[in-house]
């Protein structure tokens, strides 16, 4: 298919091309409790084709793209249809000129990830997960996937390589009396110890019974709050969404390289990098889509603004030389521990609703699903009620954790000091 | 307008999908196969770039079902050649997967109890699904950006329509039915950068209509400018329980958070919804109705039938404050002894079924806005849907908006506070309206998660609310 596609594409006088073909084997199961409620197989093949169609309007060359996905079976007639639709649309979307990536080689051989092999390791794990008296396993889904990649374009790019990740969402109820709770967690992997995994629900299963015992949140104005939870890795994902060439591109992030984020002194500065590979990452594609290589890029360097990153055509529109994918990121340890953070009174929120981040306007926050307010004295497990907050400030004095924690395709700090916080609680 | 047509791929495929079904039936005591072709064009147009693209839920493949010993699987593919060895490879891999499932408990659920059903379902549809203009569409949306664009300490703005055709086939021994209908989006967004912030505001419209939806965009960009400006230096709301009135849009925000999520039955069957054991129960004020369906409103998530062949309902969840029904799939209805509602939905053909919402939304009354705003002595009439986030098994809610307009001695005084999040208890929410708009709004330019996945296109909405909740 992707050769006959290719034969027709070279006759067809597009100014550049690119296909992505992508082959995804997924066994998935699902239980209620630690029944099977029922369990399925993918096997599809999507195939994307872009063209690229150049033109010149008063001397200014102009460069615009159409995609679609080439569906399997079609015939030569469908196919040729296809690419003359997306010639046509590719003329109409006049955008400045950028350039494709080009010649970049890549082959691998095709790893053997015997998914049969990981999908019963998995359930095998899943089931032994045993309930308490109080907590108990509600459901968990079980995804096993395999990605074949194959990317090739007109200027020279041929890259093959195939990946795999699991997925595991689960609930977990814990009761107290008449009282019951229950606690939701989803974790990506690849590759992943499996008594990490169940490790990591065991302490789910801790959580949950401190729900059961927790207070409505007190409406409280100027408290200190650690951030404890797995949100970290949104609330660090803003400086990611500011250094995005495309919400720099497009208007959305003003972030100039050099920029300071963090001018006072009373914090600790934040660094950020890309990696473009993590043990244990459900991410690590060495290439991206487009055909660039993954690359390991300081984003954020003591508060200060070091690269952007992104997409071929926004990173070319903004000077770049090299676009960048970002598969995965570490942010480095601060200078205060976990348990010196926890000195007087403080709220740690270790579970929001839906946690928020708006790199917009900088907001974020949510609603509490299980926080821990300590008085100085005595610690009461919380919950209800919400903190609004914006980074811009937030920022000019914050503190994170010596230790840090992996969340799939980022390690961050386990533990974030923010001050001054009004909680919307119970009155 | 004209009636859709169905996918010729799709009649193309079905003699080999029926064959299909043939060969395994011998196997499996039920079979059945949903085929999907839903294609359609994205044209988006901002002051750097334009693009005409495929729409992004576009999608062409089969998912077979298939019951034995108790219980369902699914086989996902994309490609028929020979009909006997796709049949191979689906026993053979399926029957490998229960061998590496096999010796776990099975969650025994009863074998499909299907009526006959041969119909096909064509909605009314622009012709110009079938033959775009597309230079007469980017103009129209070059001119929409343009505009917004016009406005000062404007960075960017982008206007956006896409037109969704969607042909679904549903074949099993009883079934055999094909559906066919149309959906246009729009929506337009202004970027604003002033004194070292950067603030976001939107407007758009959903439905069964063509690129005429465009054309109702240019008449909402003075106020949705001005509520833009309004966001700039506008203070955090103080946190406390308010007199609050929603807009449509929090309104819809509002139903799909609370007893959308909250009478998903597919939660039943976990014992995650507490809705289960309090059918029948007054938990909202009389004057409150709540309704979901993929009948009954003609917009984002309406169709004739759902991803497992149940005709399509309109279901009332709360009749004069009382909660009255749930939604349910077709295989939890069975374990639940009930009848399914039209709500089993999938992301893709990719994808398993879950009970999902179509169009939720709360029924009008007759009190007019100025009489709400007249009411109320100290809060807010809060506008702009961020996001939400519903907690079924203890009615827990939130709801981030994007503005609260205060309101002193029944006026709108002009202050504007950001951003917004509404939190509560869904009964005391839900008990607390006590005024109720007169015109239903629906907007579906939103795709809702099952958790944190699983995303379908849904619409929601309704008329400005008044009730006293939590802002913070």
């Amino acid at each position: 298919m992707l050769e006959r596609l290719v034969k027709l594409l070279n006759e067809a006088e597009v100014s550049d091309y690119r296909i992505v073909e992508t082959t995804t084997v997924s066994h998935q199961a699902y239980f209620v409790k630690q029944a099977l409620d029922q369990h399925r197989i993918s096997n599809v093949t999507h195939l994307t084709l872009e063209v690229n169609m150049d033109s010149e309007v008063n001397g200014q060359k102009f460069r615009g793209k159409a995609s679609r996905e080439i569906y399997q079976g079609e015939s030569d007639e469908q196919l040729k249809a296809d690419i003359e639709n997306l010639k046509f649309n590719a003329l109409l979307a006049k955008n400045p000129y950028y350039e494709i990536v080009k010649d970049e080689k890549y082959y691998e051989e095709k790893k053997d990830y015997n998914l049969t092999a990981v999908f019963e390791n998995v359930v095998k794990a899943m089931q032994n997960v045993k309930n308490t008296e109080t907590e108990k396993v509600n459901s968990y889904e079980i995804f096993v996937n395999e990605y074949y990649y194959h990317i090739v374009n007109s200027q020279g790019v041929d890259i093959t390589f195939n990946t795999m990740d699991e997925e595991i969402e689960i609930v977990i109820n814990s009761i107290d009396g008449d009282h019951e709770i229950e606690l939701y967690h989803n974790e990506k992997f690849a590759d992943k110890p499996i008594e990490e995994i169940t490790a990591g629900i065991q302490k789910i299963f801790e959580y949950a019974k401190d729900r059961t015992q927790a207070k409505p949140t007190k409406k409280m104005m100027g408290v200190t709050v650690l951030m404890s939870g797995e949100d970290n890795r949104s609330f660090f994902r803003y400086f990611l969404a500011k250094t995005n060439t495309q919400s720099v591109f497009f208007g959305n992030s003003q972030v100039k390289i050099g920029d300071n984020c963090q001018e006072s002194e009373d914090c600790d500065k934040i660094t950020l990098k890309l990696v473009s590979h993590l043990p244990h990452s459900s991410r690590n594609m060495p290439y991206s889509k487009e055909g660039s290589k993954a690359l390991d890029l300081t984003v954020v360097e003591n508060g200060i603004y070091q690269n952007y990153w992104g997409d071929q055509t926004t990173a070319y529109y903004l000077g770049l030389e090299k676009a960048s994918p970002a598969n995965n990121y570490v942010v480095e340890s601060g200078s205060r521990t976990v348990a010196e953070m926890k000195q007087g009174s403080y709220l740690e929120i270790i579970q929001f609703s839906s946690f928020i981040m708006d790199p917009v306007s900088g907001d974020f926050g949510g609603e509490i699903r299980l926080g821990y307010y300590h008085d100085g004295q005595t610690v009461t497990p919380v919950t209800g009620g919400s903190i609004t907050c914006n980074m811009n400030s937030a920022l000019k004095h914050i503190y994170l954790s010596q230790e840090t924690r992996q969340l799939d395709n980022c390690i961050v700090p386990c533990t974030i000091q923010l001050f001054d916080v009004n909680v919307a609680g119970e009155e | 307008m004209i009636k859709a047509k169905q996918s010729e791929y799709l009649l193309q495929c079905k003699p080999q999908l029926k064959q299909l079904i043939d060969i395994l039936k011998n196997d499996f005591e039920y079979v059945s196969v949903l085929a999907t072709d839903v294609t359609g064009t994205s044209y988006s147009v901002n002051q750097k770039t334009t693009s005409v693209n495929q729409f992004s839920d576009s999608e062409r493949g089969f998912v077979v079902r298939v019951y034995k010993n108790g219980g369902y699987s699914e086989y996902s593919f994309n490609k028929i050649e020979d009909v006997n060895r796709l049949a191979e490879e689906i026993r053979t891999a399926l029957n490998a997967q229960s061998e590496v499932l096999n010796g776990i408990r099975k969650l025994r659920t009863p074998l499909l109890e299907e009526e006959e059903v041969t119909r096909e379902f064509a909605g009314d549809v622009s012709e110009e699904f079938y033959d775009p203009d597309n230079e007469a569409i980017l103009a129209k949306l070059k001119r929409l950006s343009d505009k917004g664009a016009s406005y000062p300490d404007i960075v960017n703005c982008g206007a956006s329509y896409s037109m969704q055709l969607v042909s679904k086939l549903f074949l099993s021994e009883k079934k055999d039915m094909i559906q066919s209908w149309g959906v246009s989006f729009t929506s337009c967004f202004m970027l604003a950068f002033k004194d070292g912030q950067t603030q976001f505001n939107h407007v758009g419209a959903t439905g069964w209509c063509g690129s005429e939806i465009i054309d109702e965009q240019f008449a909402k960009l003075d106020e949705a400018y001005k509520d833009l400006m309004d966001m700039f230096g506008a203070p955090n709301i103080p946190p406390g329980e308010y007199e609050v009135i929603c807009s449509p849009e929090a309104t819809g925000l509002i139903a799909h958070e609370a007893f959308g999520h909250g009478v998903e039955m597919d939660m039943f069957v976990k014992n995650r919804a507490i809705a289960r054991e309090h059918m029948g129960d007054k938990l909202a004020s009389t004057i409150t109705n709540m309704y979901d369906g993929a009948d009954g409103v003609k917009q984002t998530a309406s169709y004739f039938f759902d991803d497992e062949g149940t005709l399509a309902h309109k279901t009332q969840i709360i009749k004069d404050g009382y909660l009255v029904s749930g939604i349910c799939d077709a295989l939890s209805a069975a374990r639940l002894g009930v009848q399914p509602t039209g709500n089993g939905r999938r992301e893709s053909f990719e994808r398993k079924v879950y009970t999902r919402m179509t169009n939720t939304y709360f029924g009008s009354q007759a009190n007019t806005l100025e009489e709400m705003i007249k009411s109320v002595d100290y809060g807010f009439l809060v506008d702009g849907m961020d996001s939400g986030m519903e907690d079924p098994k203890h009615w827990g809610i939130q709801c981030v908006l994007s503005r609260a307009k205060e309101i002193k001695d029944g006026k709108l005084t002009g202050k504007v506070f950001v951003p917004v999040v509404l939190t509560g208890y869904v009964p005391d929410l839900l008990s607390n309206i006590s005024m109720v708009g007169t015109d239903v709004v629906l907007n579906g330019n939103g795709h809702c998660g099952k958790g944190y996945k699983e995303w379908v296109i849904v619409s929601d909405g309704g008329p400005y609310l008044k009730t006293k909740v939590r802002l913070g």
